[in-house]
């Protein structure tokens, strides 16, 4: 079970002195594994969510591959792609996207509802309470902190138990006492087999990685 | 909570959204719906005056000439007293080109205890009538006996009861199909029922302007010509000795009609389309815009895993609930304000109006409903096809 970048790039129209044309991500190679968690670091600006996003299936490259077990999840049609990303991955975007009509338990159980799995309610109640959010699983998003909303993000990518999880910044607004919780349960989700990519800036998730990987100017490096 | 419930839940977190949308699309629906029975009951009266009166001239005493307005017994069916002698009738029977002739006679009572409004009871010879009988036998199987009478629609008396004309006590023995004119306010008796009750009314000092024998005089004359033969035996009539008559010609009151029914008809045709192009346009505005306020959600959805088919389906779900609020609340208040006040709508235009029966109501009902949900998701199609393949990652890149 894997995700395989080979050569993917992204490029934007916009002029950049002599070329017409801006590379945000220059073509990577990069392999996601089952049970493993990549952290992807980086200054802004970098590439990093672009790269994020062509991994996860929400961007198509402008060259190269973005394969799922040897399968080009771009070359599907767009109803199999989503249906692969419903049932299989799950993202914690970089900026809050909650479902602003669903309050937060609806929010949470909403990618199970849309996988056609049973509502992993207990699973959700165990991480909510771990993210200390418990308390706020009626209310709507429109009434939650930023932090609040990321941590409802993080929870509903995790309680379907997905098998890829790509985190954006999962800990931009926390405190360092959620940091470390929610770096330990994307840690837990790869040692349950999951295979787990995290943007961040904090240098306290290396500890929990199996894989550091640094961005710059579009560029890949391995720390 | 499922991706099925999601449109409703959008819809309710909205009241205010949902609500201006739904008014836009209950006016369409009420334009549409309003319209279209407007339209087809000031046709389906016309056909049936056409239909009921059958005939091709109608002969009326000249020296009513100014207080008869041809239009007004055609339209209105309203009648008044004025009588000639019966000899006419056989006067122009013998015209060569006449089919057939009729005479009736109109008394209007003001005494009757039935009603309000006066009523006018206009009496015909079974023997020879061919406008009212044939109307008439829908509702009557038997024959129409002495001293009975047959109510038009909105007369407030049932069958059974018994209506009191100048101290005649007169059994109501059938009750008329309205016909959307004066004619429904109407009471018909045979002409030797009239007899009595021109001679009780003459006992009871009421002036009524007849010389004579009241079983001897007539207010109209119905006339059916041979085909193309209505001008000339017109022409006929008013060359016979002494005539003293006025002929009216249905198809100069009917082309009238015709004319000004094709008048008001294109208006409101115009006006329902006017308040379509308006109500498309608005609500493809609306949801245009009230899309890009949406635009985060719905990449929030497809990061989530909804195909752009699953959410161009949640955007037309709620386009479609809409539609289906503000079309029964449109055809709601269509019927609310068509049935109760057909009758003042018939006197504002001044044209025979004929409500559909609730057959053709529903179905008109079932059209407009049908039609306003095709057409409030398709002005949520552009928008939804937009919002459905957008830059997912440009959009969450965007700060709140
Ligand atoms: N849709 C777009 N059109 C044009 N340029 C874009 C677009 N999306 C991203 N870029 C550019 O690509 C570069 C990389 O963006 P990206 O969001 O991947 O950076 P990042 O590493 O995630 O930064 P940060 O840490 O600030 O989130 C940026 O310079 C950005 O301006
Ligand atoms: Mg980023």
């Amino acid at each position: 079970m894997e995700i395989v970048a080979s050569g993917a790039a992204r490029r934007y129209p916009r002029p950049m002195g002599k070329a017409s044309f801006f590379e945000a991500v220059r073509p990577v190679d990069l392999t996601l594994r089952g049970g493993e968690m990549t952290v992807l670091t980086g200054r802004s600006g970098s590439g990093k969510t672009t790269l994020l996003t062509m991994l996860a299936g929400l961007l198509k490259p402008s060259a190269g591959t973005v394969s799922l077990d040897g399968l080009d999840i771009y070359a599907m049609p767009d109803a199999e792609l989503s249906r692969l990303r419903a049932r299989r991955f799950a993202v914690v975007p970089q900026v809050a996207a909650p479902i602003m009509s669903l309050n937060v338990m609806e929010n949470i159980l909403f990618p199970a509802a849309l996988a056609e799995k049973a509502p992993p309610v207990r699973r959700a109640e165990a991480l909510m309470q771990s993210l200390d959010i418990l308390s706020l699983r009626g209310a709507m998003p429109a009434e939650l902190s930023g932090g609040e909303l990321r941590r409802m993000a993080i929870v509903r990518a995790l309680a379907a138990e997905p098998d890829f999880v790509f985190a954006d910044e999962p800990t931009a607004d926390l405190d360092d006492e959620n940091t470390a919780v929610v770096f330990s349960l994307l840690r837990e989700a790869a040692e349950r087999g999951a295979a787990v990519l995290t943007v961040t800036h904090e240098s306290d998730a290396y500890v929990y990685a199996h894989h550091v990987w640094q961005m710059s100017a579009g560029m890949l490096t391995q720390d | 909570m499922t991706l099925r419930r999601l449109p409703v839940r959008n819809l309710l977190r909205r009241p205010g959204r949902t609500a201006a949308l739904t008014v836009v699309v209950a006016f369409l629906a009420l334009s549409l719906f309003a319209g279209t029975v407007l339209v087809r009951s000031l046709n389906s009266g016309l056909e049936s005056l056409e239909n009921r009166l059958g005939a091709d001239l109608i002969v009326v005493p000249a020296t009513s000439r100014g207080k008869i307005d041809p239009e007004k017994i055609y339209l209105q069916g309203t009648t008044g007293y004025y009588y000639m002698d019966a000899a006419k009738l056989e006067q122009i029977r013998a015209i060569d080109g006449v089919v057939r002739a009729s005479g009736q006679v109109y008394l209007a009572s003001l005494r009757a205890d039935c009603c309000s409004v006066p009523i006018q009871v206009i009496g015909f010879d079974p023997g020879t009538d061919f406008t009212i009988q044939p109307w008439i036998s829908q509702r009557l199987r038997s024959e129409l006996g002495f001293m009975d009478l047959v109510v038009g629609c909105r007369v407030n008396s049932a069958v059974g009861e018994s209506i009191r004309i100048y101290g005649q006590s007169c059994p109501v023995v059938a009750r008329l199909d309205a016909t959307g004119t004066g004619l429904d306010t109407a009471v018909y008796c045979t002409a030797e029922t009239m007899a009595a009750l021109l001679e009780a009314a003459k006992d009871m000092n009421h002036e009524l302007k007849i010389d004579g024998d009241p079983a001897d005089v007539v207010s109209a004359i119905y006339v059916k010509t041979a085909p193309g033969e209505a001008e000339r035996v017109a022409a006929k009539i008013l060359k016979m000795r002494r005539p003293k008559v006025t002929v009216i010609q249905a198809k100069t009151v009917t082309s009238g009609v015709e004319a000004s029914l094709q008048g008001v008809t294109r208006t409101i045709k115009v006006m329902i389309v006017c308040v379509w192009a308006l109500a498309v346009i608005l609500l493809t505005a609306a949801f245009t815009l009230l899309g890009g306020e949406r635009r985060r959600e719905f990449a929030a959805l497809r990061v989530l895993g909804l195909s752009r088919w699953q959410l161009a389906g949640v955007a037309l779900r709620e386009a479609l609930y809409v539609s289906l609020l503000g079309a029964f609340i449109g055809i709601g208040l269509g019927l609310l304000f068509l049935i109760p006040f057909a009758g003042l709508i018939e006197s504002a235009l001044n044209l025979p109006y004929l409500t559909p029966g609730w057959r053709t109501m529903l179905w008109l009902a079932g059209l407009t409903a049908l039609t306003v949900c095709v057409v409030g998701p398709l002005t949520a199609m552009v928008s939804a096809r937009r919002l459905s393949r957008p830059d997912i990652s440009a959009i969450l890149r965007e700060g709140s």
